[in-house]
Protein backbone atom coordinates (compact mmCIF):
# COMPACT_ATOMS: atom_id res chain seq x y z
CA UNK A 1 0.00 0.00 0.00
CA UNK A 2 1.54 3.48 -0.62
CA UNK A 3 1.89 5.36 1.94
CA UNK A 4 1.27 9.15 2.27
CA UNK A 5 2.27 11.34 4.64
CA UNK A 6 1.07 14.80 4.94
CA UNK A 7 2.67 17.82 6.50
CA UNK A 8 0.80 21.15 6.81
CA UNK A 9 2.81 24.47 6.78
CA UNK A 10 0.61 27.12 7.69
CA UNK A 11 3.40 29.56 8.94
CA UNK A 12 5.57 30.53 5.53
CA UNK A 13 4.61 34.04 5.10
CA UNK A 14 7.91 35.07 3.63
CA UNK A 15 7.55 33.62 -0.19
CA UNK A 16 4.70 35.68 -2.67
CA UNK A 17 1.52 34.45 -3.43
CA UNK A 18 -0.09 31.15 -3.35
CA UNK A 19 1.71 27.45 -3.63
CA UNK A 20 2.59 24.35 -2.25
CA UNK A 21 5.31 21.41 -2.38
CA UNK A 22 5.12 18.12 -3.25
CA UNK A 23 7.64 15.80 -3.18
CA UNK A 24 6.74 12.40 -4.01
CA UNK A 25 9.10 9.86 -2.85
CA UNK A 26 8.92 6.39 -3.78
CA UNK A 27 11.55 3.32 -2.30
CA UNK A 28 13.60 5.75 -0.03
CA UNK A 29 14.03 7.95 -3.52
CA UNK A 30 13.05 10.94 -4.79
CA UNK A 31 11.31 10.44 -7.87
CA UNK A 32 9.22 14.19 -8.37
CA UNK A 33 9.76 17.58 -6.78
CA UNK A 34 6.23 20.07 -7.31
CA UNK A 35 6.30 23.68 -6.56
CA UNK A 36 2.22 23.93 -7.15
CA UNK A 37 1.12 27.12 -7.95
CA UNK A 38 -2.45 27.63 -7.54
CA UNK A 39 -2.12 32.00 -6.74
CA UNK A 40 -5.55 32.72 -9.22
CA UNK A 41 -4.58 33.72 -12.30
CA UNK A 42 -4.79 37.50 -12.46
CA UNK A 43 -5.23 38.60 -16.86
CA UNK A 44 -3.09 41.50 -16.32
CA UNK A 45 -2.04 40.57 -20.25
CA UNK A 46 -5.90 40.65 -21.00
CA UNK A 47 -7.20 43.78 -18.81
CA UNK A 48 -4.55 45.90 -20.81
CA UNK A 49 -5.97 44.96 -24.66
CA UNK A 50 -7.90 48.53 -25.61
CA UNK A 51 -6.40 50.24 -22.89
CA UNK A 52 -4.23 53.40 -24.20
CA UNK A 53 -0.26 52.72 -24.13
CA UNK A 54 0.04 55.51 -22.05
CA UNK A 55 -1.72 53.79 -19.42
CA UNK A 56 0.59 50.77 -19.39
CA UNK A 57 3.06 51.72 -16.80
CA UNK A 58 0.49 52.62 -14.25
CA UNK A 59 -1.12 49.04 -14.83
CA UNK A 60 1.27 47.01 -14.85
CA UNK A 61 2.61 48.40 -11.55
CA UNK A 62 -0.37 47.40 -9.82
CA UNK A 63 1.09 43.94 -10.84
CA UNK A 64 3.31 43.85 -7.81
CA UNK A 65 3.63 45.70 -5.19
CA UNK A 66 7.37 45.36 -4.23
CA UNK A 67 8.65 45.73 -7.55
CA UNK A 68 6.12 48.30 -9.38
CA UNK A 69 9.05 50.08 -10.39
CA UNK A 70 10.43 46.95 -12.77
CA UNK A 71 6.69 46.39 -14.15
CA UNK A 72 7.12 50.83 -15.09
CA UNK A 73 10.17 50.46 -16.65
CA UNK A 74 9.74 47.04 -18.92
CA UNK A 75 5.92 48.86 -19.83
CA UNK A 76 7.83 52.14 -20.42
CA UNK A 77 10.49 50.83 -22.38
CA UNK A 78 8.46 48.52 -24.55
CA UNK A 79 5.59 50.93 -25.51
CA UNK A 80 8.37 53.57 -26.06
CA UNK A 81 10.07 50.80 -28.73
CA UNK A 82 6.76 50.24 -30.36
CA UNK A 83 6.40 54.22 -30.96
CA UNK A 84 10.27 54.56 -31.83
CA UNK A 85 11.23 56.99 -28.92
CA UNK A 86 14.30 56.85 -27.47
CA UNK A 87 14.36 59.11 -24.15
CA UNK A 88 17.47 61.88 -23.16
CA UNK A 89 20.18 60.15 -21.43
CA UNK A 90 19.46 62.35 -18.15
CA UNK A 91 15.34 60.72 -18.31
CA UNK A 92 17.39 57.43 -18.52
CA UNK A 93 19.53 58.41 -15.88
CA UNK A 94 17.06 59.27 -13.66
CA UNK A 95 15.34 55.77 -14.48
CA UNK A 96 18.03 54.12 -13.20
CA UNK A 97 18.30 56.26 -9.70
CA UNK A 98 14.86 54.93 -9.65
CA UNK A 99 15.38 51.08 -9.90
CA UNK A 100 18.56 52.01 -7.52
CA UNK A 101 15.56 52.65 -4.96
CA UNK A 102 13.75 49.48 -5.78
CA UNK A 103 16.78 47.05 -5.74
CA UNK A 104 17.62 48.64 -2.36
CA UNK A 105 14.07 47.97 -0.69
CA UNK A 106 13.14 45.08 -2.20
CA UNK A 107 16.60 43.21 -1.47
CA UNK A 108 16.61 44.57 1.91
CA UNK A 109 13.22 43.72 3.00
CA UNK A 110 14.31 39.95 1.07
CA UNK A 111 17.48 39.32 2.82
CA UNK A 112 16.70 40.84 6.20
CA UNK A 113 13.69 40.09 6.83
CA UNK A 114 12.51 37.16 4.57
CA UNK A 115 15.75 35.25 3.92
CA UNK A 116 17.87 36.01 7.14
CA UNK A 117 15.70 34.28 9.42
CA UNK A 118 16.70 30.73 7.57
CA UNK A 119 20.49 31.01 8.02
CA UNK A 120 19.56 31.61 11.79
CA UNK A 121 17.20 29.81 12.34
CA UNK A 122 14.06 31.50 13.38
CA UNK A 123 10.53 31.41 12.38
CA UNK A 124 10.72 34.86 11.06
CA UNK A 125 11.81 38.96 11.22
CA UNK A 126 9.73 39.23 14.16
CA UNK A 127 11.22 36.51 16.46
CA UNK A 128 15.00 37.51 15.28
CA UNK A 129 14.32 41.07 16.02
CA UNK A 130 14.56 39.76 20.01
CA UNK A 131 18.26 38.08 18.95
CA UNK A 132 19.35 40.54 16.33
CA UNK A 133 17.83 43.71 16.75
CA UNK A 134 20.87 45.83 15.43
CA UNK A 135 20.37 43.42 12.01
CA UNK A 136 16.34 44.07 11.64
CA UNK A 137 16.90 47.82 12.24
CA UNK A 138 19.54 47.76 9.82
CA UNK A 139 17.32 46.19 6.88
CA UNK A 140 14.85 48.65 8.59
CA UNK A 141 16.49 51.38 7.41
CA UNK A 142 17.84 50.33 4.38
CA UNK A 143 14.92 49.66 3.38
CA UNK A 144 13.33 53.15 4.42
CA UNK A 145 16.79 54.21 2.38
CA UNK A 146 15.45 52.32 -1.08
CA UNK A 147 11.86 54.42 0.13
CA UNK A 148 12.97 57.59 0.40
CA UNK A 149 14.24 56.89 -3.63
CA UNK A 150 10.86 55.67 -4.54
CA UNK A 151 8.96 58.59 -3.17
CA UNK A 152 10.79 61.08 -4.79
CA UNK A 153 11.30 59.91 -8.23
CA UNK A 154 8.07 57.82 -8.58
CA UNK A 155 5.62 60.17 -6.51
CA UNK A 156 5.07 57.48 -3.65
CA UNK A 157 6.78 54.32 -2.29
CA UNK A 158 4.12 52.03 -3.26
CA UNK A 159 3.17 51.87 -6.52
CA UNK A 160 4.42 54.96 -7.85
CA UNK A 161 2.43 57.43 -10.02
CA UNK A 162 5.62 59.92 -11.66
CA UNK A 163 6.86 57.41 -14.32
CA UNK A 164 5.29 57.78 -17.75
CA UNK A 165 5.73 56.94 -21.36
CA UNK A 166 8.31 59.16 -22.24
CA UNK A 167 9.71 60.25 -19.12
CA UNK A 168 8.64 61.59 -15.87
CA UNK A 169 4.89 63.74 -15.32
CA UNK A 170 8.15 65.66 -12.34
CA UNK A 171 11.25 65.56 -12.53
CA UNK A 172 13.59 66.60 -9.20
CA UNK A 173 15.47 69.19 -8.55
CA UNK A 174 19.62 68.71 -7.83
CA UNK A 175 18.45 70.23 -4.36
CA UNK A 176 15.57 67.38 -4.18
CA UNK A 177 18.30 64.49 -5.40
CA UNK A 178 21.10 65.53 -3.07
CA UNK A 179 19.28 65.79 0.05
CA UNK A 180 18.79 62.05 0.02
CA UNK A 181 22.56 61.59 -0.47
CA UNK A 182 23.33 61.69 3.42
CA UNK A 183 21.39 58.53 4.38
CA UNK A 184 23.10 57.23 1.04
CA UNK A 185 26.53 57.05 2.17
CA UNK A 186 25.24 55.58 5.82
CA UNK A 187 23.27 52.69 3.77
CA UNK A 188 26.68 52.23 1.45
CA UNK A 189 28.49 51.32 4.72
CA UNK A 190 25.61 49.40 5.69
CA UNK A 191 25.40 47.44 2.90
CA UNK A 192 29.54 46.65 2.77
CA UNK A 193 28.97 45.65 6.65
CA UNK A 194 25.86 43.45 4.87
CA UNK A 195 27.94 41.90 2.78
CA UNK A 196 30.56 40.91 5.44
CA UNK A 197 28.13 39.63 7.33
CA UNK A 198 26.27 37.70 4.80
CA UNK A 199 29.48 35.99 3.54
CA UNK A 200 29.67 34.36 6.96
CA UNK A 201 26.67 32.81 6.94
CA UNK A 202 26.35 28.78 6.92
CA UNK A 203 25.23 27.50 3.76
CA UNK A 204 24.51 23.96 2.32
CA UNK A 205 26.37 22.41 -0.23
CA UNK A 206 23.98 22.48 -3.93
CA UNK A 207 25.99 23.66 -7.27
CA UNK A 208 23.60 24.54 -10.13
CA UNK A 209 24.73 24.44 -13.64
CA UNK A 210 21.73 25.80 -15.44
CA UNK A 211 22.32 28.53 -18.18
CA UNK A 212 22.30 31.98 -16.15
CA UNK A 213 20.69 34.49 -18.35
CA UNK A 214 20.20 38.24 -17.86
CA UNK A 215 21.05 41.28 -19.43
CA UNK A 216 24.22 43.08 -20.00
CA UNK A 217 24.43 46.87 -20.18
CA UNK A 218 26.82 48.74 -22.05
CA UNK A 219 29.11 49.40 -19.57
CA UNK A 220 26.67 49.77 -16.65
CA UNK A 221 25.55 46.52 -14.36
CA UNK A 222 22.25 46.77 -15.79
CA UNK A 223 18.89 47.91 -14.94
CA UNK A 224 16.69 49.41 -17.36
CA UNK A 225 18.37 48.10 -20.70
CA UNK A 226 20.52 45.72 -22.31
CA UNK A 227 21.56 43.03 -24.38
CA UNK A 228 20.30 39.68 -23.11
CA UNK A 229 23.27 37.38 -22.74
CA UNK A 230 23.06 33.94 -20.96
CA UNK A 231 26.70 32.15 -19.75
CA UNK A 232 26.77 29.58 -22.92
CA UNK A 233 26.76 32.24 -25.59
CA UNK A 234 23.43 33.33 -25.89
CA UNK A 235 23.56 37.13 -27.16
CA UNK A 236 20.30 38.49 -28.20
CA UNK A 237 17.92 41.97 -28.16
CA UNK A 238 14.74 41.77 -26.35
CA UNK A 239 12.96 41.71 -29.49
CA UNK A 240 14.22 38.22 -29.99
CA UNK A 241 13.31 36.94 -26.24
CA UNK A 242 10.02 35.02 -27.52
CA UNK A 243 12.40 32.95 -29.97
CA UNK A 244 14.81 31.85 -27.18
CA UNK A 245 12.31 31.03 -24.21
CA UNK A 246 9.06 29.98 -24.67
CA UNK A 247 6.32 29.61 -21.74
CA UNK A 248 3.94 26.67 -21.31
CA UNK A 249 1.30 25.34 -18.75
CA UNK A 250 2.29 22.73 -16.53
CA UNK A 251 -1.07 21.12 -14.71
CA UNK A 252 0.47 21.78 -11.05
CA UNK A 253 0.42 25.19 -11.42
CA UNK A 254 -1.95 27.79 -12.84
CA UNK A 255 1.30 30.61 -13.57
CA UNK A 256 3.12 29.82 -16.78
CA UNK A 257 7.16 28.30 -16.53
CA UNK A 258 9.45 29.35 -18.95
CA UNK A 259 11.97 27.59 -20.49
CA UNK A 260 14.91 27.65 -23.03
CA UNK A 261 12.97 26.15 -26.63
CA UNK A 262 15.18 23.22 -26.42
CA UNK A 263 13.30 22.49 -22.82
CA UNK A 264 16.08 23.09 -21.21
CA UNK A 265 15.48 25.69 -17.87
CA UNK A 266 17.41 28.43 -17.46
CA UNK A 267 18.38 31.12 -14.03
CA UNK A 268 17.33 34.79 -13.95
CA UNK A 269 18.46 36.68 -11.04
CA UNK A 270 20.94 38.26 -8.91
CA UNK A 271 23.49 34.60 -9.43
CA UNK A 272 22.94 35.48 -13.28
CA UNK A 273 23.49 39.14 -13.33
CA UNK A 274 26.81 39.01 -11.05
CA UNK A 275 27.62 36.10 -13.36
CA UNK A 276 27.52 37.70 -16.14
CA UNK A 277 28.46 41.33 -15.14
CA UNK A 278 30.48 41.46 -12.25
CA UNK A 279 33.08 44.03 -14.11
CA UNK A 280 30.27 46.79 -14.37
CA UNK A 281 29.78 46.65 -10.51
CA UNK A 282 31.01 49.78 -9.05
CA UNK A 283 34.87 49.48 -6.93
CA UNK A 284 33.04 49.74 -3.82
CA UNK A 285 30.79 46.71 -4.66
CA UNK A 286 33.27 44.76 -6.81
CA UNK A 287 35.83 44.92 -3.68
CA UNK A 288 33.62 43.51 -1.22
CA UNK A 289 32.71 40.77 -3.86
CA UNK A 290 35.96 39.91 -3.81
CA UNK A 291 36.49 40.28 -0.11
CA UNK A 292 33.30 37.90 0.06
CA UNK A 293 35.28 35.27 -1.84
CA UNK A 294 32.58 35.59 -4.44
CA UNK A 295 33.56 34.58 -8.01
CA UNK A 296 31.49 33.53 -11.07
CA UNK A 297 32.11 29.61 -9.78
CA UNK A 298 30.72 30.49 -6.82
CA UNK A 299 27.81 32.28 -7.86
CA UNK A 300 26.50 28.76 -8.74
CA UNK A 301 25.12 27.96 -4.96
CA UNK A 302 21.84 29.43 -4.83
CA UNK A 303 22.16 29.21 -0.93
CA UNK A 304 24.76 31.96 -1.94
CA UNK A 305 22.73 34.74 -3.33
CA UNK A 306 21.97 36.49 0.19
CA UNK A 307 25.68 37.57 -0.42
CA UNK A 308 25.01 38.77 -4.06
CA UNK A 309 21.93 40.90 -2.83
CA UNK A 310 24.17 42.38 -0.31
CA UNK A 311 26.33 43.17 -2.93
CA UNK A 312 23.88 44.59 -5.40
CA UNK A 313 22.44 46.40 -2.51
CA UNK A 314 25.71 48.00 -2.41
CA UNK A 315 26.26 48.41 -5.37
CA UNK A 316 22.57 49.87 -5.71
CA UNK A 317 23.64 52.87 -3.03
CA UNK A 318 27.19 53.69 -5.18
CA UNK A 319 25.14 53.98 -8.03
CA UNK A 320 22.71 56.07 -6.51
CA UNK A 321 24.89 58.46 -5.38
CA UNK A 322 27.30 58.14 -8.41
CA UNK A 323 23.42 59.68 -10.20
CA UNK A 324 22.90 61.79 -8.05
CA UNK A 325 26.56 63.88 -8.12
CA UNK A 326 26.17 63.74 -11.66
CA UNK A 327 22.45 64.89 -12.25
CA UNK A 328 22.12 67.23 -14.89
CA UNK A 329 18.02 68.17 -14.64
CA UNK A 330 16.14 67.11 -18.22
CA UNK A 331 15.30 70.37 -20.35
CA UNK A 332 12.25 68.36 -20.28
CA UNK A 333 10.24 66.01 -17.98
CA UNK A 334 8.95 63.95 -21.31
CA UNK A 335 9.47 63.29 -24.67
CA UNK A 336 6.11 64.32 -27.41
CA UNK A 337 4.51 61.04 -27.91
CA UNK A 338 3.26 60.36 -31.11
CA UNK A 339 0.72 57.62 -31.68
CA UNK A 340 1.61 55.35 -34.48
CA UNK A 341 0.89 51.50 -35.09
CA UNK A 342 4.15 49.05 -33.81
CA UNK A 343 4.87 46.17 -32.19
CA UNK A 344 7.59 46.98 -29.07
CA UNK A 345 9.75 44.66 -26.67
CA UNK A 346 11.46 45.47 -23.64
CA UNK A 347 13.23 43.39 -21.00
CA UNK A 348 14.65 45.03 -17.83
CA UNK A 349 16.49 43.54 -14.59
CA UNK A 350 13.89 43.24 -11.29
CA UNK A 351 15.29 42.11 -8.11
CA UNK A 352 14.35 39.11 -9.05
CA UNK A 353 15.54 38.55 -12.91
CA UNK A 354 14.58 39.25 -16.34
CA UNK A 355 10.94 41.43 -17.19
CA UNK A 356 10.25 41.06 -20.41
CA UNK A 357 7.22 42.75 -21.70
CA UNK A 358 5.98 43.03 -25.14
CA UNK A 359 3.21 45.39 -26.81
CA UNK A 360 1.05 45.73 -30.32
CA UNK A 361 -0.29 49.11 -30.55
CA UNK A 362 -2.56 50.24 -33.38
CA UNK A 363 -2.35 53.77 -34.98
CA UNK A 364 -4.41 55.48 -31.72
CA UNK A 365 -1.49 54.04 -29.93
CA UNK A 366 -3.98 51.38 -28.25
CA UNK A 367 -2.96 48.48 -27.01
CA UNK A 368 -4.09 45.65 -29.27
CA UNK A 369 -1.58 42.62 -27.46
CA UNK A 370 0.30 42.44 -24.68
CA UNK A 371 2.62 39.69 -22.98
CA UNK A 372 4.55 39.85 -19.98
CA UNK A 373 6.67 37.34 -18.84
CA UNK A 374 8.37 37.81 -14.91
CA UNK A 375 11.13 36.79 -13.44
CA UNK A 376 9.62 33.76 -11.05
CA UNK A 377 7.70 31.93 -14.09
CA UNK A 378 11.43 32.21 -15.64
CA UNK A 379 12.84 30.74 -12.35
CA UNK A 380 9.89 28.34 -11.28
CA UNK A 381 11.39 25.50 -13.12
CA UNK A 382 14.76 26.05 -11.80
CA UNK A 383 13.20 26.41 -8.26
CA UNK A 384 11.94 22.47 -8.55
CA UNK A 385 15.26 21.06 -9.57
CA UNK A 386 17.14 23.00 -7.24
CA UNK A 387 14.08 21.49 -4.95
CA UNK A 388 15.03 17.86 -6.22
CA UNK A 389 18.93 18.45 -5.64
CA UNK A 390 18.33 19.47 -2.49
CA UNK A 391 15.71 16.99 -0.88
CA UNK A 392 16.62 13.48 -2.92
CA UNK A 393 20.16 13.82 -0.66
CA UNK A 394 18.30 14.66 2.54
CA UNK A 395 15.66 12.68 2.99
CA UNK A 396 16.66 11.28 5.93
CA UNK A 397 15.72 14.39 7.64
CA UNK A 398 13.21 14.88 9.57
CA UNK A 399 10.04 16.17 8.10
CA UNK A 400 10.56 19.52 10.10
CA UNK A 401 13.95 19.64 9.02
CA UNK A 402 13.60 19.15 5.33
CA UNK A 403 10.72 21.15 5.17
CA UNK A 404 12.69 23.70 6.32
CA UNK A 405 15.25 23.57 4.08
CA UNK A 406 12.77 23.37 1.22
CA UNK A 407 11.70 26.46 2.30
CA UNK A 408 14.57 28.09 2.23
CA UNK A 409 15.79 26.80 -1.17
CA UNK A 410 12.39 28.46 -2.41
CA UNK A 411 13.51 31.85 -0.53
CA UNK A 412 16.63 31.42 -2.43
CA UNK A 413 14.60 32.90 -5.31
CA UNK A 414 12.94 35.24 -3.22
CA UNK A 415 10.03 34.05 -5.54
CA UNK A 416 6.91 36.51 -6.24
CA UNK A 417 4.48 34.13 -7.02
CA UNK A 418 1.50 36.64 -7.38
CA UNK A 419 3.81 38.52 -9.69
CA UNK A 420 1.83 37.65 -5.27
CA UNK A 421 2.17 33.59 -0.69
CA UNK A 422 0.13 33.16 2.85
CA UNK A 423 1.73 29.58 3.19
CA UNK A 424 3.34 26.92 1.73
CA UNK A 425 1.67 23.30 1.80
CA UNK A 426 4.59 20.50 1.70
CA UNK A 427 3.12 17.51 0.92
CA UNK A 428 5.45 14.38 1.10
CA UNK A 429 4.26 11.18 -0.80
CA UNK A 430 6.32 8.30 0.28
CA UNK A 431 5.39 5.29 -1.15
CA UNK B 1 20.83 63.82 21.08
CA UNK B 2 17.60 63.00 18.67
CA UNK B 3 14.86 65.11 19.68
CA UNK B 4 11.86 63.99 20.93
CA UNK B 5 8.65 65.10 19.75
CA UNK B 6 5.22 64.51 21.41
CA UNK B 7 2.69 63.01 19.49
CA UNK B 8 2.36 61.63 15.92
CA UNK B 9 -0.84 61.14 14.03
CA UNK B 10 -0.23 58.72 10.88
CA UNK B 11 -3.37 58.23 8.41
CA UNK B 12 -2.72 54.56 6.64
CA UNK B 13 -4.12 53.68 3.59
CA UNK B 14 -4.89 54.05 -0.51
CA UNK B 15 -6.71 57.60 -1.22
CA UNK B 16 -7.38 55.68 -4.38
CA UNK B 17 -9.01 52.01 -3.14
CA UNK B 18 -12.52 52.99 -1.97
CA UNK B 19 -12.89 52.68 2.27
CA UNK B 20 -8.99 52.39 1.77
CA UNK B 21 -9.06 55.89 1.92
CA UNK B 22 -10.05 56.37 5.37
CA UNK B 23 -7.09 56.65 7.34
CA UNK B 24 -5.65 59.24 4.80
CA UNK B 25 -8.88 61.24 4.94
CA UNK B 26 -9.19 61.71 8.51
CA UNK B 27 -5.59 62.36 9.30
CA UNK B 28 -6.24 65.20 6.65
CA UNK B 29 -9.08 66.46 8.69
CA UNK B 30 -7.35 66.20 11.51
CA UNK B 31 -4.73 68.01 10.35
CA UNK B 32 -6.92 70.67 9.75
CA UNK B 33 -7.69 71.27 13.37
CA UNK B 34 -3.91 72.11 13.92
CA UNK B 35 -3.93 70.34 17.41
CA UNK B 36 -1.17 71.76 19.25
CA UNK B 37 1.72 69.63 19.61
CA UNK B 38 0.31 66.85 16.89
CA UNK B 39 2.26 66.02 13.43
CA UNK B 40 0.12 64.44 11.02
CA UNK B 41 1.47 61.95 8.26
CA UNK B 42 0.17 59.75 5.74
CA UNK B 43 1.43 56.77 4.11
CA UNK B 44 1.62 53.28 2.95
CA UNK B 45 0.82 50.51 5.04
CA UNK B 46 4.52 49.50 5.09
CA UNK B 47 6.49 48.43 8.08
CA UNK B 48 9.56 50.38 8.10
CA UNK B 49 7.81 53.46 6.86
CA UNK B 50 5.55 53.36 10.27
CA UNK B 51 8.35 52.25 12.11
CA UNK B 52 10.01 55.27 10.79
CA UNK B 53 6.59 57.58 11.29
CA UNK B 54 6.78 57.10 14.95
CA UNK B 55 10.30 56.81 15.87
CA UNK B 56 11.60 59.77 18.09
CA UNK B 57 7.89 60.46 18.99
CA UNK B 58 6.21 59.76 22.81
CA UNK B 59 2.94 58.80 21.54
CA UNK B 60 1.55 57.97 18.11
CA UNK B 61 -2.11 57.08 17.36
CA UNK B 62 -2.50 55.50 13.69
CA UNK B 63 -5.88 55.39 12.14
CA UNK B 64 -6.23 52.50 9.73
CA UNK B 65 -9.31 51.23 7.57
CA UNK B 66 -9.81 47.49 8.99
CA UNK B 67 -11.92 44.44 8.17
CA UNK B 68 -12.57 42.28 11.07
CA UNK B 69 -15.88 41.56 9.93
CA UNK B 70 -18.06 44.03 11.67
CA UNK B 71 -20.37 46.32 10.17
CA UNK B 72 -18.95 49.09 7.64
CA UNK B 73 -18.36 52.09 9.38
CA UNK B 74 -17.96 50.55 12.76
CA UNK B 75 -15.04 52.30 14.80
CA UNK B 76 -12.97 50.29 16.60
CA UNK B 77 -9.73 51.66 19.27
CA UNK B 78 -7.37 48.79 19.57
CA UNK B 79 -5.25 48.44 22.33
CA UNK B 80 -1.49 46.66 21.43
CA UNK B 81 -0.35 46.89 24.75
CA UNK B 82 -3.34 44.00 24.93
CA UNK B 83 -1.71 41.34 23.37
CA UNK B 84 0.37 40.47 19.84
CA UNK B 85 -1.29 42.00 16.85
CA UNK B 86 -1.55 39.54 13.84
CA UNK B 87 -1.73 40.37 9.87
CA UNK B 88 -4.92 38.01 8.82
CA UNK B 89 -5.23 39.62 5.82
CA UNK B 90 -2.62 40.92 4.43
CA UNK B 91 -2.73 41.71 0.98
CA UNK B 92 1.09 40.74 0.01
CA UNK B 93 3.64 38.53 2.24
CA UNK B 94 6.22 40.80 0.77
CA UNK B 95 4.84 43.82 2.44
CA UNK B 96 5.20 43.85 6.12
CA UNK B 97 1.77 45.63 7.38
CA UNK B 98 0.68 47.69 10.59
CA UNK B 99 0.79 44.36 12.34
CA UNK B 100 4.04 43.51 11.48
CA UNK B 101 5.13 46.93 12.18
CA UNK B 102 4.11 47.25 16.02
CA UNK B 103 5.06 43.49 16.61
CA UNK B 104 8.44 44.52 15.49
CA UNK B 105 8.31 47.59 17.20
CA UNK B 106 7.86 45.47 20.46
CA UNK B 107 10.66 43.33 19.88
CA UNK B 108 13.15 46.07 18.70
CA UNK B 109 11.80 48.16 21.81
CA UNK B 110 11.00 50.31 19.66
CA UNK B 111 7.51 51.34 19.61
CA UNK B 112 5.98 54.82 21.30
CA UNK B 113 5.39 55.13 24.83
CA UNK B 114 1.86 55.20 24.39
CA UNK B 115 0.17 53.79 21.07
CA UNK B 116 -3.23 54.26 20.38
CA UNK B 117 -4.63 52.19 17.29
CA UNK B 118 -8.07 53.47 15.29
CA UNK B 119 -9.64 51.11 13.16
CA UNK B 120 -12.40 52.03 10.65
CA UNK B 121 -14.40 49.25 9.02
CA UNK B 122 -14.29 49.22 5.66
CA UNK B 123 -16.25 47.43 3.03
CA UNK B 124 -15.70 48.08 -0.47
CA UNK B 125 -12.19 48.81 -1.97
CA UNK B 126 -12.59 49.44 -5.36
CA UNK B 127 -10.03 51.61 -7.27
CA UNK B 128 -11.35 54.91 -7.51
CA UNK B 129 -14.89 54.39 -6.23
CA UNK B 130 -14.37 56.83 -3.20
CA UNK B 131 -15.72 56.12 0.07
CA UNK B 132 -18.46 54.23 0.50
CA UNK B 133 -21.30 56.43 2.47
CA UNK B 134 -20.99 54.52 5.94
CA UNK B 135 -17.55 55.16 6.28
CA UNK B 136 -17.84 58.84 5.56
CA UNK B 137 -20.48 58.75 8.12
CA UNK B 138 -17.54 57.40 10.57
CA UNK B 139 -15.03 59.88 10.09
CA UNK B 140 -16.10 62.47 12.60
CA UNK B 141 -16.79 59.45 15.04
CA UNK B 142 -13.31 58.15 14.43
CA UNK B 143 -12.44 61.79 14.56
CA UNK B 144 -13.88 61.84 18.15
CA UNK B 145 -12.41 59.26 19.47
CA UNK B 146 -8.60 60.85 17.97
CA UNK B 147 -9.39 63.42 20.18
CA UNK B 148 -10.31 61.87 23.27
CA UNK B 149 -7.51 59.68 23.25
CA UNK B 150 -4.93 62.63 22.97
CA UNK B 151 -6.91 64.16 25.89
CA UNK B 152 -6.86 61.37 27.99
CA UNK B 153 -3.28 61.00 27.58
CA UNK B 154 -2.74 65.08 28.29
CA UNK B 155 -4.70 64.43 31.25
CA UNK B 156 -2.73 61.18 32.22
CA UNK B 157 1.01 63.32 31.47
CA UNK B 158 -0.58 66.22 33.29
CA UNK B 159 -1.13 64.10 36.33
CA UNK B 160 2.13 62.36 36.20
CA UNK B 161 3.57 65.43 36.34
Amino acid sequence: MPKTRTIRVDSLARVEGEGSLTLDVRDGELVDARLDIFEPPRFFEALLRGRSCEEAPDITARICGICPVAYQMSAVGAVEDALGLTVSRPIHLLRRLLYCGEWIESHSLHVFMLHAPDFLGFEGAISMARKHPDLVRRGLRLKQVGNAIMSLLGGREVHPINVKVGGFYRVPSRAELRALAGDLAWAREAAQESVRWAAKLPVPDLARNDERVALRGDGEYPFDQGTIVSDRGLEVESEQFEEEFIEEHAPHTTALQARRRDGRSYLVGPMARFALNRERLSPGALEAADEAGLDRASARNPFRSIVIRCVEILYACEEALRLIEEYDPPDAPTSKIEPRAGVGHAATEAPRGILYHRYRLDDRGIIQEARIVPPTSQNQHAIEQDLHAFASSRLELSEEELRHGCEQTIRNYDPCISCATHFLDLRVNRQ
Amino acid sequence: MKEVRPVVLIGLGDADRGDDGAGPALATRLAGLDLPGVEVRTGARDAAWILDAWARHESAVVVDCIRSGQPVGTVRRIDPSHGPLVDRATASTHGLGLASAVELGRALGDLPRRLALVGIEGGSFAVGSGMSPEVCAALPVAASMVVRILTEWRVQEAQNA
